[in-house]
């Protein structure tokens, strides 16, 4: 899996971001976005490439759901830094 | 008459506070006790016994006046009784017990007569000074006593100010100013006397007693009167600080004993959370919860939970409709309530921390079933606003595919607890969880934690589920009413209450 963005120059990392979707199963998904882009663009991307429909994952930056309309820039992300991917959970016993 | 008796009484008052210390009673001073005097008196009997003219009771009590011991004392009532009873005895022992009845007879009756004497000695002895005493008494009192000391008390109150009269503190000075007059009145009673006591010589020596009693009422008198109850303050003074001190002591023992009693507060604080558990809705909440728990509030957005960023739509809201399996988000937003509840009101509550139902598959979702790597950061103080070491208890849903179960790391009792509603065991869960709380505590303090001794504890008094689908509802409320300090005092039966409840909870984004 490689970056959309894969071929911008390291110049551009004050405006630009390397994170890296982690998925359940443990599948790694690295991304390259604008600090400033809402985190919405990274989601629907990631669900576009795992073909699995955005109301089943929840995605969590440093154990916090992460919210559509948040950027890297708000979230003080990093370079490098990780997001999870996680199915959401139901439960009661009997199927 | 009343002033009469008034008047008397305060005359020996008077006298004994005056008068006592005589110069010629030195060794007794001036409260002579009784036992004292009869000792004395009776050694004057002794002393006369031995004479021949023992019996002759004249010749006796012109004894007293020589001895000069008689007069201060015989103020006292109980004096009289005393003396005779003494003097009998004494008489007795002296002459010996082989006395014939009349002899017997005879000494009683000069006894008898001698106290009869007696009594009109002290009589005549203290007339002269019951109308002295009036002087110092307002005019018209004594002007009705006695019409001939009119001029006399003219004298007087010409001589002293009124004030002098008026003022308790100025008696001696009164005394010492009118010297002239009390004398001048004492010899115009020397007639009564005289009539009174058929030995005038002897009682014209009792009254130069008298009148040279009032000449020491100088300087030196006063000092030893100031002197004696000072010191007896003095003593009292010691007594009292000693008393002062006690208290003192005694009130700071209580309060030592306070401070050493625990706090009752809990018993009653705790009748008050069981009964919070269970506060019905209101028919308005009720409404509320129905219409968000309708189909046609599926689409929409019923809550937006700030703290952990999570909407809450009606279709999610709807899990809690009766018989459906909770989800993750209504899980995660009522446990963010439940650490919002206790940080609105920390001293009701334990200090928890919730992690969310995506934790434990983290922490386990790796090499081995563990990876503390991938939650390492999701407890930076910074971002909890806590530090996840100084809580009591640390909540941990698990997620076993299609059921809810709860993992507690209990620091305050020391224990981690596994809460199954169907009574299920994993000893994996505890596990993995000591072994993330060893990580965690050397990642955020560097120290390295002993758990040992631990206990792992599944919990199986618990509120059992006795249905397919209640088990997410049980595992919030055992996070609820733990987190509480109480115990787990609910069953299957109050789930679709706390099933509306939580829904009306979500939708009002604040638990209670």
């Amino acid at each position: 899996m490689s970056t959309v963005e894969d071929d911008k120059k390291p110049t551009d990392s004050t405006i630009h971001i390397n994170l890296k979707v982690k998925g359940q199963d443990g599948n790694e998904v690295f991304f390259r976005i604008k600090r400033s882009t809402q985190l919405k663009k990274l989601m629907n991307a990631y669900c576009d490439r795992q073909s699995v429909d955005y109301n089943s994952i929840a995605f969590l930056f440093d154990g916090r759901r992460l919210r559509p309309e948040q950027t890297p820039d708000a979230l003080e992300m990093e370079d490098g830094d990780e997001v999870d991917a996680m199915l959401h959970q139901t439960g009661g016993v009997w199927p | 008459m009343g002033a009469l008796t008034s008047n008397r009484k305060r005359g020996d008052d008077y006298f004994k506070n005056l008068l006592s210390p005589t110069p010629f009673d030195q060794s007794h001073g001036h409260i002579s006790k009784k036992p004292k005097l009869s000792a004395s008196m009776s050694q004057t009997t002794a002393d006369t016994n031995p004479g021949a003219a023992a019996n002759s009771f004249a010749a006796r009590i012109a004894q007293y006046p020589d001895r000069k011991l008689g007069f201060p004392r015989k103020v006292h009532a109980p004096v009289n009784h005393r003396f005779g009873s003494s003097s009998s005895k004494n008489t007795v022992s002296a002459t010996g017990s082989r006395e014939s009845p009349s002899d017997k007879m005879e000494k009683f009756s000069t006894i008898f007569s001698r106290l009869i004497n007696l009594e009109k000695l002290k009589d005549s002895v203290l007339r002269p000074f019951r109308s002295i005493v009036p002087v110092k008494q307002k005019e018209k009192e004594v002007i009705e006593l006695d019409s001939s000391e009119e001029q006399d008390l003219d004298a007087v109150s010409n001589d002293s100010s009124i004030e002098e009269v008026e003022i308790v503190d100025s008696q001696e000075r009164r005394w010492k100013g009118g010297e002239g007059v009390v004398e001048k009145e004492v010899r115009s009673l020397d007639s009564s006397v005289v009539t009174d006591v058929s030995n005038a010589a002897k009682v014209d020596d009792l009254k130069n007693n008298g009148l040279s009693m009032l000449d020491p009422m100088t300087d030196d008198s006063e000092e030893l009167l100031y002197k004696k109850w000072y010191d007896i303050v003095k003593k009292r003074d010691a007594k009292l600080a000693n008393i002062s001190f006690n208290i003192d002591l005694q009130e700071k023992r209580a309060q030592r004993l306070l401070l050493l009693r625990p706090p009752k507060k809990e018993e009653p604080f705790k009748k008050d959370v069981t009964e919070e558990c269970f506060v019905p809705l209101t028919p308005e909440e009720t409404d509320e919860v129905s219409r968000a728990l309708s189909n046609s509030h599926r689409r929409k957005v019923l809550a937006t939970h700030v703290n952990s960023g999570i909407d809450i739509s009606g279709e999610m809201l709807q899990c809690l409709r009766p018989g459906a399996w909770l989800n993750d988000e209504v899980i995660n937003v009522y446990l963010g309530l439940l650490k919002e509840r206790e940080k609105r009101a920390p001293e009701k509550f334990l200090k928890c921390h919730f992690f969310n139902t995506f934790f434990y598959k983290k922490l386990s979702n790796g090499r081995g079933g563990y990876n503390f790597q991938s939650v390492r950061r999701w407890t930076i103080q910074k971002k909890l606003g806590y530090s996840l070491l100084e809580c009591d208890k640390i909540f941990v849903p698990i997620h076993k595919e299609i059921h809810w179960c709860l993992a507690v790391i209990n620091k305050k009792d020391e224990k981690f607890q596994y809460l199954d509603s169907l009574g299920g065991h994993d000893y994996q869960v505890l596990n993995v969880l000591a072994k993330y709380f060893v990580d965690e505590v050397k990642d955020k303090s560097g120290k390295d934690i002993d758990l040992n001794s631990w206990e792992k504890e599944f919990v199986t008094e618990l509120p059992e589920q006795l249905n397919g689908f209640d088990c997410g509802v049980f595992m919030i409320k055992y996070a609820d009413f733990y987190s509480r300090d109480i115990g787990l005092c609910f069953s299957q039966d109050d789930m679709p209450y706390f099933r509306q409840r939580t829904a009306k909870e979500i939708l009002k984004l604040r638990a209670d």
